[in-house]
C-alpha cells in the first residue's frame, strides 16, 4: 500500500501531525487512551504474584537444600492449581 | 517505600527474595504487558497465556538479570519475543474470528464508566473508538507493535527499536507510517477533536 503522496501540503500536514504526535498532542493517543481498558484479571494478577512468592519462598528454602529445578517444579505446580 | 524504588532495584532486591519487590513490578507493568499482547492476538485466553508465559520467564530468570540494563527493555523484549514464538505456533491463524472478549466489550465497559454525561458527545467517542480500533487492527503487524509499545509502554523510541531489533530511524518510521494510516482513517471523527 503506497500512502506516500506526491502533494506537498499534504506530506507537510502529516510531518506535522506526526511531530504534534511524539510531543504527546494527538487526538489519537487521546482517543486510544480513553476507549482502552484491557488488562489482566483478579486470577491471573493473583496466580503470577503466588508464583514470585513461593519462588521467593522457596529460593531462601533453596539456600537450605532445595534444588533451583525442585523450586520451580513447585511454581509450575501452583499455577496448575491455581490455573 | 517499594514505589520509590527504580525498576533495577526493584529486580535487586526480588533476586534477594523480596517478593513485595516483585509485587510492585508488576503493578507498573501487567496493564501494559497486557494490553500488547490482547491488541495483537484480539483473544483474551492468549492474551492471558503470553501475559503469564512472560512474567513466569521474569520469575525464572529474574537472577540473570544484568543491573546495568534497562528492566522496562528486558521485560518487552521478552514480550515481543514470546509474541513472535505464538505466531509461529499458531501459523498465523485468523485468530479474532474466534475471539473471546472483544474489543465492543472494552469500549462498552469504558463508557459505562465514562463521567460524560452527553449521549451525543458519548456516542461520537463510542464511534471513534470503534473506528482506532478497527484502523489499529487493519495496520501491517510491525507499524501495530511499535504503536502499541509507544502508546501504552512508556518506552522511547530508541528503546522499541533495541526490543524489536530495528533501527531508530526504521522504528521512527514504522510508527511514522502507523499513525499516518491511523489519522487517515480516523478523518471524520479528527476533524471534531482538533
Amino acid at each position: 500500500m503506497n500512502i506516500k503522496s506526491n502533494n506537498p501540503d499534504l506530506n507537510q500536514q502529516d510531518n506535522k501531525f506526526f511531530d504534534a504526535y511524539l510531543e504527546g498532542d494527538s487526538p489519537i493517543s487521546e482517543i486510544y487512551n480513553n476507549i482502552d481498558s484491557a488488562g489482566p484479571s483478579n486470577k491471573l494478577n493473583q496466580t503470577i504474584l503466588s508464583v514470585a512468592k513461593t519462588a521467593t519462598n522457596q529460593s531462601s528454602d533453596s539456600k537450605n537444600g532445595w534444588t533451583q529445578a525442585g523450586s520451580w517444579a513447585a511454581s509450575v505446580a501452583i499455577i496448575s492449581l491455581l490455573w | 517505600m517499594a514505589k520509590m524504588l527504580t525498576d533495577e532495584q526493584l529486580i535487586h532486591f526480588f533476586q534477594k527474595g523480596d517478593a513485595e519487590a516483585f509485587e510492585e513490578l508488576y503493578s507498573r507493568y501487567k496493564k501494559a504487558v497486557y494490553h500488547y499482547f490482547f491488541r495483537q492476538v484480539h483473544i483474551s485466553g492468549a492474551a492471558d497465556e503470553l501475559h503469564q508465559e512472560v512474567w513466569l520467564r521474569i520469575i525464572k530468570s529474574s537472577s540473570g538479570f544484568n543491573q546495568q540494563s534497562s528492566f522496562k527493555t528486558w521485560l518487552f523484549k521478552i514480550a515481543h519475543n514470546q509474541l513472535i514464538d505464538y505466531y509461529r505456533r499458531s501459523s498465523r491463524q485468523p485468530l479474532h474470528l474466534v475471539s473471546d472478549k472483544t474489543d465492543e466489550d472494552d469500549i462498552e465497559n469504558n463508557h459505562s464508566m465514562s463521567s460524560s454525561s452527553e449521549p451525543d458527545k458519548m456516542l461520537q467517542e463510542e464511534q471513534a473508538g470503534r473506528a482506532l480500533l478497527s484502523a489499529l487492527k487493519a495496520l501491517p503487524d510491525e507499524q501495530k507493535g511499535v504503536f502499541l509499545l509507544y502508546e501504552k509502554s512508556g518506552l522511547s523510541l530508541q528503546e522499541i527499536a533495541v526490543i524489536t531489533d530495528n533501527s531508530f530511524e526504521g522504528t521512527k518510521s514504522r510508527l511514522r507510517y502507523a499513525v499516518k494510516k491511523l489519522r487517515q482513517h480516523m478523518n471524520q471523527y479528527l476533524a471534531v477533536e482538533l
